[in-house]
């Protein structure tokens, strides 16, 4: 069967904004090579060394009353998603399974990665793990923390013994 | 084919925007039964309505813009890896592929298109007879 991926990108060049195959591939490898400084050993687990099958990419903002995550999860069952927060670390791990329909078919080009996913992120700032929440929406898990108020500082009194 | 020479012009590089310019290539999967190819592509972030699939001259190309995230006010990025612009690939299709009947489904991040093997293209039973 043929299903060929085609590169000629002039074919189907859109008259706003041209842009040569070049341009595309700089842009993939713009953000592999991100990705590679970001996990240069890819999702390896400090904790137990066992290796996950990848590691979804993030973005963090910042407010000043909430810090958000969004991880890119396409085609993970939100309800195998594990978000946990502990102190100033927010950890994502679940798993992405391969549909009835992808499993002992005739596979021609397999590029999507299945398996465990592992992603942690130290947060900028102290948050309040009663106060987040995590939403799924088409394949982007978005995930809300209310920052601890800032802390006033304290005057510790100096006891003379 | 001969816009594919003019693409690559000084000017596209110059007075692109920063960000929301970039093109992305999903990873696709491509798996066969008897009577359909499965094209199935992560493309997170889309709406349904932003996704566009179109044949021409043989050529499937599959095209998402992800919208812009609403960011709060002030907010400031810490890490920013998740790409915001446009997903896009291209296949070309043999004949064997009945380029008409083509669906599309989008759940939860993910593309799946189902393209019907032509008529001609399909396993077919032969009856042995017996006299």
């Amino acid at each position: 069967m043929s299903l060929i991926p085609w590169r000629n990108r002039g074919a189907i060049s859109r008259s706003d904004q041209p842009r040569s195959i070049i341009d595309v591939m700089h842009d993939d490898l713009d953000r592999m090579i991100d990705r590679f400084f970001e996990q240069p050993f890819g999702a390896l687990s400090a904790d137990t060394g066992e290796r996950f099958a990848f590691a979804p990419p993030v973005d963090v903002e910042e407010t000043d009353k909430e810090v958000t995550v969004r991880a890119e999860v396409p085609g993970v069952d939100p309800s195998r998603i594990e978000v946990k927060i502990t102190g100033d670390t927010l950890t994502l791990s679940g798993s992405k399974e391969e549909t009835k329909e992808e499993k002992g078919k005739n596979v021609h080009r397999s590029e999507r990665r299945f398996g465990s996913f592992l992603r942690r992120i130290t947060l900028p700032e102290s948050v309040d793990p009663d106060k987040a929440t995590a939403d799924f929406s088409s394949g982007v898990l978005t995930v809300r923390m209310a920052k601890r108020p800032e802390s006033t500082g304290r005057t510790i009194k100096v006891n003379a013994k | 084919m001969t816009a594919c020479c003019q693409t690559t012009n000084g000017q596209t590089t110059e007075n692109a925007p920063a960000r929301e310019a970039r093109t992305y290539r999903p990873a696709v999967d491509v798996l066969e039964t008897a009577d359909n190819l499965t094209l199935v592509a992560d493309v997170p972030g889309a709406r349904a309505e932003s996704i566009d699939v179109r044949v021409e001259e043989g050529i499937l190309t599959i095209r998402a813009e992800v919208p812009q995230r609403d960011t709060g006010a002030n907010a400031q990025w810490r890490l920013r890896e998740y790409g915001v612009g446009a997903w896009e690939r291209s296949f070309r299709l043999g004949d064997d592929v009945d380029s008409s009947r083509i669906d599309a489904a989008y759940r939860d991040g993910v593309l799946t298109l189902t393209l019907p093997k032509a008529e001609h293209a399909r396993p077919r039973k032969i009856e042995v007879r017996s006299n």
